[in-house]
Order: structure tokens, then sequence, then C-alpha cells
């Protein structure tokens, strides 16, 4: 497995998207950052602790890398010289899922840093230690947020790695992997609406779970939305994660090369 | 006391189906180390179907193949991770990496690949990105990964492909080179005289199953001979030779003594009845004939 996955850091270093993504996210914050500037007191504490919206893009932009770095090794045939060298075939697929969960974890490192020095010049007004939600510090909410973003993207990388493992090209695995990022949510509280008396049953779908941030952020969404408490969703997050990591796998393993 | 030579690869009863369509009927085959193996047939005849299945690339439907004694699947095939090599339908090429990184990532050390880019002269452009290069590049590219590891078994398939005739020459002579070394090769190509100037051994392969496995010794033996004579006067010529029992036939201007014969007996008996002889030359068939021959006379 370490050698697989140092295979694959390889790869990914010398790949342009690596080093374009941090730039993209870093430009697409400070877009939204400028944007702020004159708003609401509660408004920019609201920004600060979503990293100016810097997580929700770095969900999409994960999404993008996830897909292209499982359906690249089948559009480029290079799968069939990986699959030689190890002795089964899901460390393969594994070991990407490490990577991009590893990427993902620089990634909220690098909006944290930007939100940071964002705020020294657009959010100046606004102290860290400035009480937000749950009594805590405007700095211990962006800490959290990242924290739980990154814990949400372990169940999202899963379903695009379960869904590239499927595709043999990258762009159908990224627009239901975004579509369903961004328009799960709806379709969960659809469901839960729609079939009540099977709410017990529908609550653990897997779109539920991405309310895990936004619960954190608004308590009420455990009796007026999801039905489950922040500790349910992380369990069934989790859960959900490893159905789709473990399918995918599976899926990957077999497919005829 | 006879030396018992390993054996490298060993196929037993290999059955493949892909749905309703039988790819591979009942393959059996083995060779033995140090050998130059040419897998050889026409299109679909289930050659790369073959090299896929000894590489654990596929899951066959029953039959079992064995590489140096070690069994190999799908789910077990370490002694393909460690003692084989291989280019398998196109390379398997990155094109965001140089072929220098390419090659890192099939092994650590530098000496070896230093030895590869020299020998298969890939220095020029090693370092340039792969979506740069040519199909010749990704193809020398695809079969320096194939050897860079020096594997005791190169399996490649269709290794010619998109190469310059010096650079063909050059695999030719690092094939024949690194087999005296003890290196097993088993190569799939459709430029049969090229196959022809390297292989110990042809596995011949129609509709998944394997025809026959002749050494290039048998081949050769095999291999019809026909002594073909054109004379001034060819009408009596032929008469003359019937007459002296010779499987003779006419064609155009030359006459084609079908089987080997002995040339002193058969020009005297032209010469003693007064024709001129023009010209006489001896035919051989090569390996693409005999093959062919061989493929019409199965459907036939």
């Amino acid at each position: 497995m370490g050698q697989v996955l140092q295979q694959e850091i390889f790869k990914f270093r010398h790949q342009q998207l690596a080093w374009l993504t941090p730039a993209i996210l870093v430009l697409l914050m400070a877009g939204l950052a400028m944007t702020t500037h004159g708003a609401a007191t509660s408004d920019q504490k609201f920004y600060i602790s979503s990293a100016y919206g810097g997580f929700q893009w770095l969900t999409i932009l994960i999404i993008v890398i996830g897909a292209s770095c499982v359906t690249m090794e089948f559009e480029y045939g290079t799968i069939k010289q990986l699959a030689t060298q190890v002795n089964h075939r899901w460390t393969i697929f594994v070991g990407k899922y490490v990577l991009v969960l590893g990427y993902s974890v620089l990634l909220h490192g690098v909006a944290i840093l930007v939100t940071l020095l964002l705020k020294t010049s657009v959010g100046r007004g606004l102290h860290w230690q400035y009480i937000y939600l749950y009594h805590q510090s405007l700095l211990a909410n962006l800490v959290t947020n990242a924290l739980l973003d990154m814990y949400g993207g372990v169940m999202i990388i899963g379903l695009v790695f379960l869904l590239a493992s499927c595709s043999r090209n990258s762009a159908a695995a990224i627009a239901i992997g975004i579509g369903a990022c961004f328009m799960g949510e709806g379709v969960s509280s659809l469901l839960l609406q729609s079939f009540k008396p099977l709410l017990p049953l529908m609550k653990w779908n897997p779109f539920n779970m991405f309310f895990l941030q936004e619960e954190y952020a608004n308590p009420s969404y455990q009796q007026n939305v999801t039905h489950l408490t922040i500790q349910q969703l992380s369990v069934g997050s989790l859960v959900w994660a490893l159905f789709f990591v473990g399918v995918g796998a599976m899926i990957f393993s077999r497919r005829r090369i | 006391m006879q030396r018992v030579q390993e054996k490298m690869v060993r196929v037993v009863g290999l059955r493949q189906t892909f749905g309703h369509r039988i790819v591979l009927r009942d393959v059996n085959f083995e060779f033995s180390a140090g050998k130059i193996v040419g897998l050889v047939g026409p299109n679909g005849a289930g050659k790369t179907t073959v090299m896929k299945a000894l590489l654990g690339l596929l899951p066959t439907d029953a039959g079992n193949v064995r590489i140096l004694g070690q069994p190999v699947s799908v789910n077990t095939h370490s002694v393909v991770t460690q003692q084989v090599g291989a280019l398998i339908e196109r390379p398997a090429i990155y094109p965001f990496l140089s072929g220098w990184q390419q090659l890192q990532l099939m092994t650590t050390s530098e000496k070896q690949i230093t030895w590869v880019v020299q020998v298969l002269q890939m220095d020029a452009y090693i370092h340039r990105a792969a979506k740069r290069y040519s199909l010749g590049m990704k193809q020398k590219l695809g079969i320096a990964m194939a050897l860079v590891n020096r594997p005791r078994l190169v399996i490649l398939d269709e290794p010619m492909n998109g190469l310059d005739p010096q650079s063909v020459k050059r695999l030719r002579h690092l094939i024949v080179q690194m087999a005296g070394k003890g290196t097993t090769f088993l190569i799939s190509s459709h430029i049969l005289s090229e196959l022809e100037k390297i292989v110990d051994t042809v596995i011949l392969i129609d509709q998944g199953e394997v025809l026959l496995q002749r050494t290039m010794t048998q081949l050769r033996e095999s291999a019809r001979q026909s002594l073909v004579v054109q004379t001034t006067e060819n009408a009596w010529a032929l008469r003359v030779l019937l007459q002296a029992d010779y499987p003779v036939t006419q064609r155009v201007r030359n006459l084609i003594v079908t089987k080997p014969v002995a040339l002193t007996p058969l020009l005297r008996t032209l010469l003693d009845a007064h024709i001129q002889i023009l010209k006489i030359n001896q035919y051989q068939e090569d390996l693409e004939t005999v093959l062919l021959r061989l493929l019409t006379e199965r459907k036939v």
C-alpha cells in the first residue's frame, strides 16, 4: 500500500491540476471577500467562519480531482500497468482515495490560511475573539467548520470514487457528484417529507448526511429537517463513506481491462 | 545427464467467453526459460486475451496459468509483479509525465533507467512530456517500461508498431541479446518477417484455439520447397520432365517443380533433350506463407 500511495503522490504532484487548484481556490475566495466589503457585522462573521465560501468551492474542486484521478487510469490505459504491479487491484483504489483525502486536508489548511490573510484586509474591524455560534470565538467557528467540511468530504469523495469507478470518462462522475452534493440535501428533505411513515428508515439515506455542517450551524435542523443528532449524522456519514469506498473498490477491481 | 530446462510458462485448458462469444477454447501451451516465443494469428484470434490471462488481468472461465511454477490469476499474481514486464495493446503512458518520470514509476534504480534509455536510444526526448511524443516514441517508452526492471519474462504485444526500421533492428538485437542472458520473451506481431528473424518457437492461434506450437527448425523443415525453371521451350520441357516423372506444372513463363529434387539429374534430363535453360531458382516458403497455408488448410 505504501508503494501505491507513493506512486499516486508522485503522479499527482506532476499534474497541473494539483498546483492550479489552490490558486483557483484563493482567487475564488478573494473574489467573494471583495464583495463583503462594507457588509453588516453578522454577515461578515458568517463569511469569515465559512472561509469566504472556500469550503464550498473546495468541495467542487475535490470532486473534479477525485473523479479524474480514478477515470484517468482507464482513459490512458495505464490501469493495465498498475494492475500488474500490485497483488490486489483494490489497493490502487484505496491508495487514490487516501491521496485525495490528504489533498482535501491540505486544501482546508490553505482555505483557513487564506481566510486569515483576507480578514486582515477585508474584515479588519472584526476580532478573532468575537463570539459567534455556540458561544465560541470566530476563529473556533472557522476551524470547526473546516473540520466538519473535511469530515463530510470523506463521504462525498467516497461517492465520487464509486461513480468514477463505474465510468471511463470523468465528466459523468463530476456531473453526478456535483449534482448529488448540491441537490442531495433537497432530495433528502423531499424524501423525508413525502414518505413520513418510512421516516425511521429514510432518515438514514446518504443525502441526509450532507446536513452535518448545517445542523452544527443550526441545531433546529435536528427537529425540522434531518431527524438525526449530530452524532448520528457523523456515524451515518462514516458508514456511508465506508460503503461507497467498499463498493467502489469492488467495481474497480472487477472492471474489465 | 540431460539438463532439465525450467518451464517459464505453462498454460493448461484455458477457456474464456465474453457474453456468448467464445474467445479462448481450451488453450494449452508451454515454453522454457530463455526462449523467444512468437504468438501469431489473425486479428481477433485471441492473442491479447492470452497475454492478459498470463498477466492476471483477466478472470478466466476455466484452466490455469503458471509462470515459473507459480499460479497466476486476477487475485494471485505475485510472480507477475516480481518477474514479468509487459506491453499490452498500447503503451500505458501518463501524458503529463516525461518519459523519465514514467520509468521512475517502474523502478527506483536510476542505473536501470539510464541503461534502458541508452539501449533504446531515447536520450534526446526522455525528459520531454509524453504528450509531445510521436507514436514511435510512445511505443519505445512502452517497451522501455516493460524492460527496465530486467524481468525474467517479457510479454510484448505488437512491439514493432510505429517503430522505424532502425528502431526495429535495434529492438531485435536487444531482444536476442537479453534472451542470450536468460530473459524469456513472448511476442505477438503481425510483421511475421520481423518475428521470423528472432523467435525460437511459434505458437499459432486462431479463433481462440492453439493450432500449433513448433520450433523454427520444425517450421523450416515443413516449409515447402520448389524449383522455378525457365527454358527457351517450356512446353517441350514440361513434357520431357513429366515423362521423367518429375512433379512439374507450368505457370505463365515458368515451370514449377513442386517438390525438392536433386538438381543435377533434372538438368541432365533437360540438356539431353537439347533444351536451353534460361533461368533456375530455388524457392522456399517463408514463415508467413507457411502459417497462412496452415491456416487455410485448417479452414478447408
